[in-house]
């Protein structure tokens, strides 16, 4: 548990890092935002399920909002992601349940499992995210299609570092 | 009671989830305190400090086109220094020094986005050098925008390319003026309102800076007129191509003005009488 908590904290530490040296940086015409630190959400245990997901979802998003000068915006993305994560979870769940000990990761349950769960989680993210920083309707489709560009270029990312970082 | 109670046990992830949304829509509705939390301040300094260290290993990749902006300005000045000299020769001079109203202070840029609804730039002054807030930014090629928020060696700045931005413009041919605003859409053009409908304003014409606000002095450089549409029956709606590249800044001044407080002492005074 203690060592799960300092691999955690480094993780999360690596992520941020990662997302305000890098990534904030990465502009294709202003449509791609790739905002990979989610990924901290989405490697998070099973069993992590309750206010505990939503604190540590809470705090996410405020440690991003501080750095890039956001009011709440990541806060609200986080959360909602955070609040669906248990219900994607069940929907594609295997028959037989998680198995204890295993980890939401290729390694464990797939690539097509793990491509789905993450990209539901990311997608969500990314919606809730960019309709709140634009905070109006008119430009409803654009901001659709930056959130789903940006989601998919995520996904990638998630994807390959899954193969070279958290391969276990 | 215990009905109660186990509808809140069971029911503890949907509350605490409501419970927290709750706080977060509070902070995005009262978007304009957030700079003047204490939170917001003690972090700033911390984030100046990464963006400071981010940018001493970028720097090096930007030196061919910070030497090219240099090389420009300086030959831009050198003209306006010539120019100034031949004026000297045949008009009066002034019998005492006036003390300059503006005074330039450079900084560098530390941070900086253009693909966010609410773009920020970070720069490498603050107090200890002089910066405060509301003071004016701009580059070489014209306005950036205005000091937000300063810890004590960084300054945040709202540049035009924020949707919370506003800055008063005005048509250099004839004065008149309206609010320059930014859409959110394009990092290359920003929008001009309130323009009667009588003006016609032609591609290419020049926008400066009204000097209406106390920010910004008069006359600086903002863009030129892109194309226009009508808006609601009486006003133009302009869009305003930016002189400035704001993907490529490097290098910022910070203008103080030295009469600010005097006038805005004078103008409460009259606010006050009302």
């Amino acid at each position: 548990m203690i060592k799960n908590f300092f691999k955690d904290s480094i993780v999360f530490i690596i992520l941020i890092s990662l997302q305000i040296l890098i990534f904030n940086n990465i502009q294709f015409s202003g449509l791609i935002n790739p905002y990979i630190y989610i990924l901290f959400i989405i490697l998070l245990p099973f069993e992590l399920a309750g206010g505990l997901l939503l604190l540590l979802a809470f705090f996410t998003g405020l440690t991003m909002d501080l750095f890039m000068n956001t009011p709440g915006v990541h806060v609200m993305a986080c959360l909602v992601a955070a609040f669906f994560r248990p219900r994607i979870l069940d929907a594609l769940s295997p028959r037989d349940g998680y198995e204890t000990g295993s980890k939401p990761r290729i390694h464990y349950y797939g690539m097509l499992w793990f491509l789905k769960y993450a990209f539901l989680i990311i997608t969500i993210h990314h919606i809730v995210l960019f309709y709140t920083e634009i905070f109006r309707w008119s430009d409803f489709f654009i901001t659709l299609f930056r959130a789903l560009l940006s989601s998919v270029f995520t996904l990638i990312i998630i994807i390959i570092s899954q193969y070279f970082v958290f391969r276990r | 009671m215990r009905n109660l109670l186990r509808f809140f046990i069971n029911h503890h992830f949907v509350i605490l989830f409501l419970l927290l949304e709750g706080i977060a829509i509070y902070m995005v509705l009262t978007y304009n305190n957030f700079h003047n939390a204490s939170l917001f301040n003690s972090v700033q300094e911390l984030n100046g400090y990464v963006a400071m260290k981010s940018d001493q290993i970028d720097r090096y990749f930007s030196l061919n086109s910070v030497n090219a902006e240099l090389v420009e300005e300086n030959a831009r000045l050198r003209e306006n220094l010539d120019l100034l000299a031949m004026k000297q020769v045949d008009s009066l001079r002034l019998q005492a020094p006036v003390e300059a109203k503006y005074t330039y202070r450079v900084a560098r840029v530390l941070s900086n986005s253009v693909n966010k609804q609410y773009n920020y730039i970070t720069i490498d002054k603050g107090i200890d050098d002089g910066v405060l807030v509301d003071m004016a930014v701009v580059s070489p090629s014209g306005v950036i925008g205005k000091v937000l928020s300063v810890s004590d060696r960084f300054a945040v700045v709202l540049p035009v390319l924020n949707r919370q931005s506003i800055v008063s413009v005005k048509f250099k041919k004839n004065n008149f003026f309206g609010p320059l605003s930014w859409d959110g859409s394009s990092y290359r053009y920003a929008i001009l309102n309130d323009i009667p409908n009588h003006i016609t304003p032609v591609k290419g014409d020049t926008i400066v800076t009204s000097g209406l606000s106390i920010v910004f002095p008069e006359g600086l450089m903002v863009g030129i007129v892109e194309d226009y549409e009508l808006k609601d029956g009486n006003f133009l709606k302009v869009r305003i191509k930016l002189s400035n590249d704001f993907r490529a800044l490097n290098y910022v001044y910070v203008i103080k003005n030295a009469f600010k407080e005097e006038q805005i002492e004078l103008e409460n005074s009259v606010k006050a009488d009302d």
